[in-house]
């Protein structure tokens, strides 16, 4: 039930500070105990963790040991001023940092079936390392007392363990390996797997590229500081872009409509209906037989043609290529065995010819 | 009675961020200083964009799962005429803004808004619209939508209606299989219709198959088709083989008076490498063998990467690209080292040489980009980007690009449970 609040403004300024706050603390590490020593002494886990027993819920207070656990086999060392054994700023002692919850545990619950916990922490944090270790995805799909993780996986139900996946990515497992060049190939799989995808990417992540009817900018301008990413328009694609049109003019056309070139080549005054047009056409361009007569260039790519001169079915094209016209018959040698007469009164570009 | 609307609709906006458990908000700020080339003639411009996001996820509310309110927005002031064309300099739009929810338990869920379709024939299709997605059992399910395909900012119509759907089977993560329709009226027109077929199956853990096909309906022709193989040999190597093949001609729509001229095939066939040598170093290697109507072509990417440290890389990028036409050699080196856990420097070399045709008089150019990025924390972040070359458009081409974001994340405990 949504609970509405009693005055928006404290609600907004709460929500706010809170963000701040957050956001303020960072996630520096702070406090880093040698997990390896103490297993060598022979401690058990729950010797400081004790509160897990509880915690039903990440980010619940207890987890970890208040000072006063430490300092019972530790005093010496506190009252000597060893800090730096375990604060890593000696000098400004903190303790644990809390992070927001990012995934579904109830360690209350696992400790109940099984108190090893081994079991799903397969290896524990090391002194040295900044990047703790968390236990790994097979450890939740392996447990054989609980097959429905690995159908949830299967289902791809993340949500029944990870809360916040767009917000806390976890690297792909190696089937969906964002290796190489996977800008260019995503497509593909994207187009039967999108629901996988969707698991750590929102819609907003895709429209940071796809929503390019409406993005007033490239990726590539808005981070021009991420030069590892495989940027589509990196560099001068300007002059690059008549050479990658021609290898696949299909790949521009996801994104941009033919009128998005037409507006562009309208500004160069390269197009037909621009004030004061320049002919782009090579010489020839209108002569039969010419190596570069532009019906033979046309049959090889037309939405070359399409990007300065689709204006509409009157378009001059069709003003020489109509029936009795003297740019003869327009259509390939294979149209007549796919259409038929009849498709003419169907299709409204049929009609500007044939009325 | 105007007032009151606004504080309703104040209310309606604020309400579930403060019952919700998860809120990211961003703003980003860019000002560009670049040069404009229009007919010859290069003149300075200058705009200033601002982008918004909003996510408001785990809103509580009885019976719905899931649900979330996205936005995402920008506005923009130019000193030129968007080079586009969008004729002015103030514009602005909203690339999403939906509300999705489950309900069900997860069987269906919905989408209501301006969103993106993506999967099957879709491709992806930015919508004001729904969407709807039923999960029946045993991983079948059906997908549906209908709505007003957007409207680019340059004016174009893709068509007024669209609507299309797709049946799918996910027996494991990341395994699908689904057959797809659209069909998008433009003035009661047909614009597009397609269908397709598409299956993704994972193998093993390391080896997955993707194959896709769209077919035009009215032209009886495919559109657009495609195999993948993606198989990891060991963990520090990945082979990958591919075809494609396309129609751009069939990319018209049906309302273009050029879909009536030609019938145009692009394949592709290729493969490649993705090699962890050491820890540090990487190879990312492709090639593909193109036929275009004129011809042949190839197309070939070599990619080394070093890891100086953990977060500072350095990289080699070379591609060739050759149609009968015309080709390129593009060679880029770029570098990116961070001084320390705030502060990051990039910079980029990018030197394309053109083959066979000169472009405007020029065979090559050149473009080199330095960059400083700055964590200031609190959620807030800077970057300044400024880069200068030479190209066959600019005599001298420069750009300066700066940024400053926040962004804003809240996440309740609540939500752990």
């Amino acid at each position: 039930m949504i609970r509405r609040p009693s005055s928006t403004p404290w609600v907004v300024a709460a929500v706010l500070f809170a963000g701040v706050a957050l956001a303020g603390s960072g996630s520096q590490l702070q406090f880093n105990p040698n997990h390896a020593g103490h297993k060598k002494a022979g401690l058990d886990c729950l010797t400081c963790h004790e509160g897990i027993f509880d915690q039903t819920e990440l980010g619940q207070p207890g987890a970890f040991p208040k000072e006063k656990v430490c300092l019972q086999c530790h005093k010496k060392e506190k009252d000597e001023g060893k800090c730096g054994m375990c604060h890593l700023k000696a000098d400004k002692p903190a303790t644990f940092v809390t992070k927001p919850p990012y995934l579904i545990i109830n360690h209350a619950k696992h400790l109940e079936k099984d108190d090893k916990c081994e079991a799903c922490h397969v290896a524990l944090p090391e002194k040295t390392s900044f990047e703790k270790p968390v236990p790994p995805m097979s450890a939740c799909l392996g447990c054989h007392d609980h097959p429905q993780h690995k159908q949830q996986f299967d289902n791809g139900q993340c949500f029944t363990c990870h809360l916040d996946l767009t917000h806390f990515p976890i690297k792909p497992e190696s089937f969906l390996r964002h290796a190489g060049n996977f800008t260019r190939m995503h497509p593909q799989i994207a187009r039967s797997a999108s629901a996988a995808c969707e698991t750590c990417h929102a819609q907003s992540w895709c429209a940071d590229c796809h929503a390019a009817r409406t993005r007033p900018m490239k990726p590539s301008e808005l981070n021009p500081e991420r030069v590892d990413r495989n940027w589509i328009h990196w560099g001068d694609f300007l002059t690059r872009h008549s050479i990658e049109a021609r290898a696949n003019q299909a790949a521009c056309q996801k994104c941009h409509p033919v009128s998005f070139c037409n507006d562009c080549h309208r500004q160069q005054r390269l197009t037909p209906d621009s004030s004061n047009p320049l002919n782009p056409h090579p010489a020839g361009w209108l002569t039969p037989g010419s190596s570069s007569f532009h019906g033979s260039e046309a049959r090889k790519d037309i939405v070359s043609c399409a990007a300065c001169h689709d204006q509409g079915a009157a378009s001059n094209c069709v003003s020489c290529h109509r029936v009795g016209g003297p740019g003869g018959n327009p259509h390939p040698s294979s149209f007549l065995s796919k259409h038929s007469a009849s498709e003419i009164n169907s299709k409204p570009m049929c009609l500007t010819c044939h009325p | 009675m105007r007032r009151a609307a606004a504080l309703s609709l104040l209310l309606a906006v604020w309400a579930p961020p403060a019952a919700a458990q998860t809120i990211d908000a961003s703003s980003t700020t860019v000002l560009r200083l670049k040069p404009d080339w229009q007919a010859g003639d290069t003149r300075t411009g200058f705009w200033g964009t601002e982008l918004v996001g909003l996510s408001v996820r785990n809103i509580e509310m009885s019976g719905v799962d899931d649900l979330k309110i996205q936005l995402s927005a920008w506005g923009q002031l130019a000193s030129l005429s968007n080079p586009a064309g969008t004729g002015n300099g103030t514009t602005g739009d909203i690339d999403l803004l939906y509300v999705q929810g489950s309900l069900f338990h997860r069987r269906l869920s919905l989408t209501l808004g301006r969103q993106l379709i993506s999967g099957g024939a879709a491709r992806v299709l930015q919508l004001d619209g729904v969407n709807a997605t039923v999960m029946i059992d045993k991983g079948f399910g059906v997908t549906g939508y209908a709505g007003a395909p957007v409207v680019s900012r340059f004016s174009y119509p893709v068509g007024e209606f669209a609507f299309g759907g797709r049946a799918f089977w996910r027996p494991t993560y990341g395994s699908e299989i689904g057959i797809s329709f659209i069909e998008i009226i433009s003035g009661s027109v047909l614009s597009r219709q397609d269908i397709g077929a598409d299956a993704r199956w994972v193998f093993l853990p390391n080896l997955s198959a993707t194959v896709s096909g769209i077919f035009n309906i009215p032209e009886t022709a495919f559109s657009d088709a495609g195999l993948t193989v993606n198989w990891q040999v060991v963990p520090t190597l990945q082979l990958f083989v591919k075809g494609q093949h396309t129609s751009p001609d069939l990319f018209l729509p049906l309302t273009s008076i050029f879909s009536v001229f030609a019938n145009i095939n692009n394949d592709a066939v290729g493969g490649g490498a993705v090699w962890d040598a050491l820890p540090r170093l990487s190879f990312y290697g492709e090639y593909q063998r193109l036929w275009v109507d004129s011809g042949k072509g190839d197309e070939a990417e070599l990619r080394a990467t070093y890891r100086l440290t953990r977060k500072a890389t350095v990289g080699l990028d070379s591609r060739f690209l050759f149609v009968p036409v015309n080709g390129v050699i593009d060679l880029r080196a770029w570098v990116l080292y961070p001084l320390n856990q705030k502060i990051r420097l990039s910079g980029d070399v990018d030197w394309a040489l053109i083959q066979r045709q000169a472009i405007n008089g020029g065979d090559d150019s050149f473009v080199a980009t330095a960059s400083v990025s700055w964590l200031i924390g609190s959620g807030w972040n800077a970057m300044l980007s400024g880069s200068i070359g030479t190209t066959p458009f600019y005599q001298a081409s420069y750009s300066a690009t700066a940024r400053i974001g926040y962004d804003f994340f809240y996440a309740s405990a609540k939500g752990a449970k």
